[in-house]
């Protein structure tokens, strides 16, 4: 008994043995992916005071998780701010997450800047939105930041005496004097001294800005994901000029900037791109600068009439130059690095330096785009069980027919060992 | 002789006697359960037959289930008429042949595929290694008899091959019959494949 309970546990001990054959060894690989882009649609400082105006921010990776952010207003941000230690306004600003909060996209605005800037600077409408999520097993964001309408005005009176508003004023009195004097007699009369000049300053802006929307985003594309940032075009017109008639009378005391400024910038919108399969790890960039054209207006004529300088990427160029309303536009370049599992794209800000004799002028910056990826392949090896395979139907009993005869003659065995067993 | 103690004795002996009837008794099912399947498969085949001949209305819908007559297949040179039945589950098979649900229906364009028993149930396809080129299969459906002339050697392939049931893209109909191989084995699959030649329409009359 003994030896066969032996016997009977070896056979036991060999099938719970052959069990794991079936199991089969499996290298798998899964790609690890960083994706980052921001779009800034103006930056503006007057004095030591600043402002970022039009914010849109989107991260992913891979584990997967994205995080995004549409702001319509912050303070200077530098060049690589925290994602989540922003200095925005909460009312114009909108973060979202995944996992976390997946966000609406729906915009929230502000529509006042801190002390003293709304002093001298009329905001109208800055607005975020941002969106994130998963969408097929891969993270998605989307953002926003927008700025309807931006005015620098130059209000005078006694109340602000305690701002440095006035001494702009007064530098601006005195330094425009000299540019009166290239002006037609029409238009000298119709204004009869600087101070009409600066009553009508004083009811229009002296500088204009209108804005397109930033966006950055992460999507789906093909079979990777890709990163967009779009920073605004812009329309910017510089010290709004009273029209005046044939006959020296004033048309209308104050001036759109917009349309008949002094100087009407135009930026075009700035993109970078920047994307990554998830599959291989193989990352692109692209990037394209804005482009700027500078309308400056010939005062000497008392019709709104321009002349019109483009400026080419990574070029300079400076209008009205000697004269207190010397400007400075520095067009943007793009650059695109590139590696086997990462790219960077950059379409730089469009840099403007405007009215740079009126008590340090106002300094713009406009359309910074950014996108980056990087990414690695990892190999994981796995021991998993073969999955059940699917066998063609069962059609076939095994032939028992040995196995039964061995029974039987294994039963009359039995039936002589029992003989030798006595009564 | 062996000396016991007679209570001992005697309890050996009666073990002995129940392990050996036991042993008997096994290996006469062993060898009578291939004539008791062949037995069960043809009361199968007997109601499946009274019920084919009063399906067409479930057939020309399309909705024959599974376990359900779907069409007799006859090879008259192997001595072959069985009702088969559609799916292909052990349970459907015991009928001794089953259609392959994901191929299309009898007479359609594609390839037909019909497994069947080899050595229980009837084992309709017993003989299947014995077909030969132009061999006829013929297949009746409630509304049609298609006649198919073989056009592939018998083949051997692995249980987890099933290229020659699904992944067969050549135009035109053809039925693909399967079953287990060799006898007595469920090792391998043998196949053969009929191409079809002929279709007669044929009028059912409603029950």
């Amino acid at each position: 008994m003994k030896r066969l309970f032996a016997v009977a546990a070896s056979i036991g001990l060999l099938v719970a043995l052959a069990i794991p054959a079936g199991a089969k060894t499996i290298v798998k690989t899964h790609t690890d992916y960083a994706l980052a882009g921001e779009a800034r649609a103006l930056e503006l400082a007057i004095g030591e005071q600043g402002v970022t105006l039009g914010m849109a921010l989107s991260r992913a990776d891979s584990a997967p998780s994205a995080l995004g952010v549409g702001a319509g207003q912050c303070t200077l941000l530098g060049d690589d701010p925290d994602p989540d230690s922003l200095p925005c306004t909460d009312e114009s600003t909108v973060t979202t997450n995944y996992p976390g909060t997946p966000g609406d996209g729906i915009e929230v605005c502000a529509n006042k800047l801190p002390a003293p800037l709304d002093t001298i600077v009329d905001l109208r409408i800055a607005c975020g939105s941002s969106k994130s999520g998963l969408k097929n097993g891969l993270p998605f964001t989307t953002n926003t930041g927008k700025l309807a309408h931006l005015g620098v005005t130059l209000p005078v009176g006694t109340v602000f005496d305690a701002l440095p508003v006035n001494q702009v004023v007064d530098d601006l009195t005195q330094t425009l004097s000299p540019v009166l004097d290239l002006a037609p007699k029409e238009v000298r009369d119709a204004v009869e001294n600087v101070v009409d000049i600066v009553d009508g300053l004083a009811e229009t802006e002296a500088l204009a800005v209108e804005l397109a929307p930033s966006v950055s985003s992460i999507v789906r594309k093909g079979s990777g994901l890709q990163v967009t940032s779009d920073a605004a075009g812009a329309l910017i017109g510089v010290l709004g000029i009273p029209e005046a008639a044939v006959d020296g009378t004033t048309v209308s005391a104050s001036s759109d900037p917009l349309k008949n400024g002094l100087l009407i910038i135009e930026v075009g919108r700035a993109q970078a791109s920047a994307s990554i399969d998830t599959k291989s790890a193989v990352a692109s960039g692209a990037a394209s600068p804005a482009l700027v054209t500078v309308k400056v207006r010939d005062i000497t004529k008392p019709e709104p009439t321009y002349v019109e300088v483009s400026v080419a990427p990574g070029e300079t160029v400076t209008v009205l130059e000697n004269t207190p309303a010397e400007s400075t536009i520095t067009a943007a370049d793009s650059t695109v690095e590139e590696g086997a599992n990462s790219a960077t794209a950059v379409a730089d800000a469009v840099r403007l330096h405007l009215l740079k004799g009126v008590n340090g002028g106002v300094v713009l910056g406009l359309g910074r785009a950014t996108a980056a990826v990087n990414g690695d392949v990892v190999k994981d090896k796995r021991v998993i069980a073969a999955p059940p395979e699917k066998v063609l139907p069962f059609t076939g009993g095994t032939d028992m027919t040995w196995v039964a005869l061995a029974l039987i003659a294994l039963s009359e065995l039995i039936i002589l060992v029992r003989r030798r067993f006595s009564r | 002789m062996l000396m016991l103690p007679r209570p001992r004795a005697k309890t050996i002996r009666r073990a002995l006697t129940g392990l050996s009837i036991a042993l008997a008794l096994g290996g006469t099912a062993l060898i009578a359960y291939p004539f008791a399947t062949d037995l069960w498969a043809q009361r199968i085949q007997q109601g499946l037959s009274a019920e084919f001949a009063s399906s067409g209305r479930s057939y020309a819908m399309g909705g024959v289930k599974v376990g359900k007559p779907l069409t007799r297949l006859e090879i008259p040179r192997l001595d072959v008429d069985v009702i088969v039945v559609e799916g292909t589950t052990p349970a459907a098979l015991r009928a001794g042949a089953g259609h392959y649900p994901e191929t299309p229906l009898p007479g359609e364009v594609g390839n037909v595929a019909i497994a069947g028993h080899r050595t229980t149930y009837g084992r309709p396809f017993n003989r299947m290694d014995e077909l030969e080129l132009g061999d006829k299969v013929i297949l009746t459906t409630p509304i049609g008899k298609h006649t198919y002339e073989v056009v592939t050697e018998p083949g051997v392939v692995d249980p987890l091959d099933w290229s020659p049931i699904l992944n067969y893209n050549k135009k035109g109909s053809y039925v693909t019959l399967t079953s287990c191989h060799p006898e007595g084995s469920a090792a391998y699959r043998i196949w053969v494949r009929a191409k079809l030649v002929e279709t007669t329409q044929q009028l059912t009359a409603e029950a």
